[in-house]
């Protein structure tokens, strides 16, 4: 069981995080991921001075609500101040995670917040961690966070397809541009936050982008793009923890590893056997 | 001389754009009557998109307003189909042929719904028409910059609207594309469809249109070919360039009273 509950709990976030993953590549906005984990930084010491505890649902909370104050900060800058998206991200995401460190070193030096751990997680601690109806909480709430994503994104498909293709024509049917780009920001604000605690931030980053830019590799129709970014996404997840227990070293890393490689070597034989590697489907 | 018209397709009203302070669009002011083929032309940056942007509500307007079927914009979106600038897209985006002119059909009911049996149908004849059935599972990348054109136009047509406003659909294509295209638009304007092409060539403008608007930031003027179609005017749009212009000028004259051969 110990192992299950690892491997189910990295699967769960590789789901969700391919799946999220997806559009914000094909937006370009994958670094929005990277903006998002560390934005979120000074909500959770807020939360913590407020609450006093650790781990609690306040801090959720607090990350959540940085999360999607990150992303109107800069849809803000990019829309009122005329900067690209790329530099609206990067001076939101290193502003509010420098408030972050200076809160945890002024204001909450007794508490057990380390930095490294928000960076890295620890999913190996997973299996021993309180539990709500027999499966971890942390896990447990990944579940549930990933079937509410998978109903919206099949719902909602055609709306994130169509204002991710092209904004413009959206508009002239009367669709909303700010709706469905603040649900996908919104959706992968929440999703960030709660798999941070298992993979940490810079793997969550990691199976927002490689999964789907494997998938866009080799395939080019949306739904196959979807299901072979979520199911890379699994099988990253399982061969990588197979591979850390086989060698005896961290999970979370050796996933990243297994990812980056898969990708570089599929693109080094997509150029070598061009037209061969790719799903037509 | 711009003339107006009663019972109008569409009409714009002091319609003034800006970015920055700058206006790009100033004190437009003119009507269009039912089916007409109206071609927009003016000098680069005169602000054609701007104009077709601000009539379908993309940007945002300082002044002015337009009415299309004598309705605002939101009553009618079903009945209005947009041609955006080719570039304005994402050409490696993971989709079909088919699958972009079945976004056609997007507008008329809820997202949320998939499309029907009748909706699918209408985006293959869509195809059809434009010639790109053969292509319709095909990558949009793979395409050549007419045929990318070809399924904007075929998206429009599945919308199957009254007016159809499409930017620059000639730029970037070839012969049998431009040939194409015009097939579709003079069959869309059989029909009983108003339509408005942004357009760069003058030459060809006196073939393709029945109705231009010149723009030079103002409306220069906007009336049917016939009466538009002046040395005086085009200077007025244009500027500089005298020589080019009176060239053009006395090739539509020509056009007008053609020299019979025997």
């Amino acid at each position: 069981m110990f192992d299950f509950w690892i491997i189910l709990t990295a699967c769960i976030i590789a789901i969700n995080s391919s799946l999220l993953g997806s559009f914000l590549v094909l937006k370009k906005l994958s670094l929005i991921g990277d903006a998002l984990s560390h934005a979120v930084l000074p909500g959770i010491v807020i939360a913590f001075l407020i609450s006093g505890e650790i781990n609690s649902f306040w801090m959720l909370l607090g990350a959540s609500g940085f999360g999607i104050f990150a992303i109107l900060l800069i849809d803000w800058l990019n829309r009122v101040g005329g900067f690209g998206k790329d530099s609206s991200i990067g001076i939101i995401y290193t502003l509010l995670f420098a408030v972050g460190i200076i809160l945890i070193t002024s204001k909450a030096k007794n508490a057990d917040i380390d930095v490294d751990c928000v960076l890295f997680g620890d999913i190996n601690t997973t299996p021993l961690v309180d539990k709500t109806v027999g499966v971890p909480t942390p896990t447990f709430n990944l579940i549930i966070i990933t079937i509410i994503n998978l109903i919206i994104v099949s719902f909602g498909l055609k709306g994130f397809k169509i204002t991710s293709f092209d904004k413009g024509f959206a508009q002239t049917l009367g669709i909303s541009i700010p709706f469905w780009s603040y649900l996908l920001l919104g959706l992968t604000s929440i999703s960030t936050v709660y798999s941070f605690d298992s993979v940490g931030a810079i793997m969550v980053i990691g199976l927002l982008v490689i999964p789907a830019s494997f998938a866009n590799l080799i395939t080019r129709k949306l739904k196959s793009f979807l299901v072979i970014s979520i199911l890379f996404g699994i099988i990253s997840c399982i061969s990588g923890h197979l591979l850390a227990v086989l060698f005896d070293i961290p999970t979370v890393p050796t996933i990243g590893v297994f990812m980056g490689l898969i990708l570089i070597t599929t693109l080094i034989g997509k150029t070598l056997l061009p037209n061969k590697l790719e799903v037509k489907a | 001389m711009i003339k107006q018209v009663k019972n109008p397709i569409v009409e714009v009203h002091d319609l003034t754009v800006a970015y920055d302070n700058k206006p790009v669009l100033w004190n437009a002011d003119f009507s269009i009557p039912k089916g007409k083929m109206v071609g927009i032309v003016g000098p680069n940056g005169a602000g054609k998109s701007t104009l077709l942007k601000a009539i379908m509500g993309l940007i945002p307007i300082a002044s002015g307003f337009s009415k299309i079927l004598n309705e605002n914009l939101k009553q009618v979106r079903h009945k209005v189909a947009y041609v955006p600038q080719k570039e304005s897209v994402d050409w490696d985006f993971p989709t079909t042929v088919l699958d972009v002119v079945e976004m056609g059909r997007y507008g008329k009911k809820s997202l949320f719904k998939r499309l029907n049996r009748e909706d699918k149908q209408i985006a293959v004849e869509a195809l059809k028409k434009v010639k790109m059935l053969d292509f319709a599972d095909r990558h949009i990348s793979e395409l050549s910059g007419g045929q990318q054109q070809r399924v904007f136009i075929a998206r429009a047509l599945a919308q199957e609207a009254e007016i159809y406003f499409m930017d620059e659909p000639f730029s970037g294509v070839d012969m049998a594309s431009e040939k194409a295209i015009v097939d579709i638009l003079l069959q869309l304007q059989e029909d009983g469809k108003t339509i408005f092409v942004v357009h760069h060539d003058l030459q060809s403008a006196m073939d393709y249109f029945d109705w231009m608007i010149f723009l030079n930031t103002r409306i220069v003027a906007s009336g049917p070919l016939s009466e538009v179609f002046t040395t005086e005017i085009l200077q007025n749009t244009y500027g500089g360039n005298l020589s080019m212009l009176e060239q053009i000028g006395q090739i539509y004259k020509e056009k007008q009273f053609p020299i019979r051969e025997s």
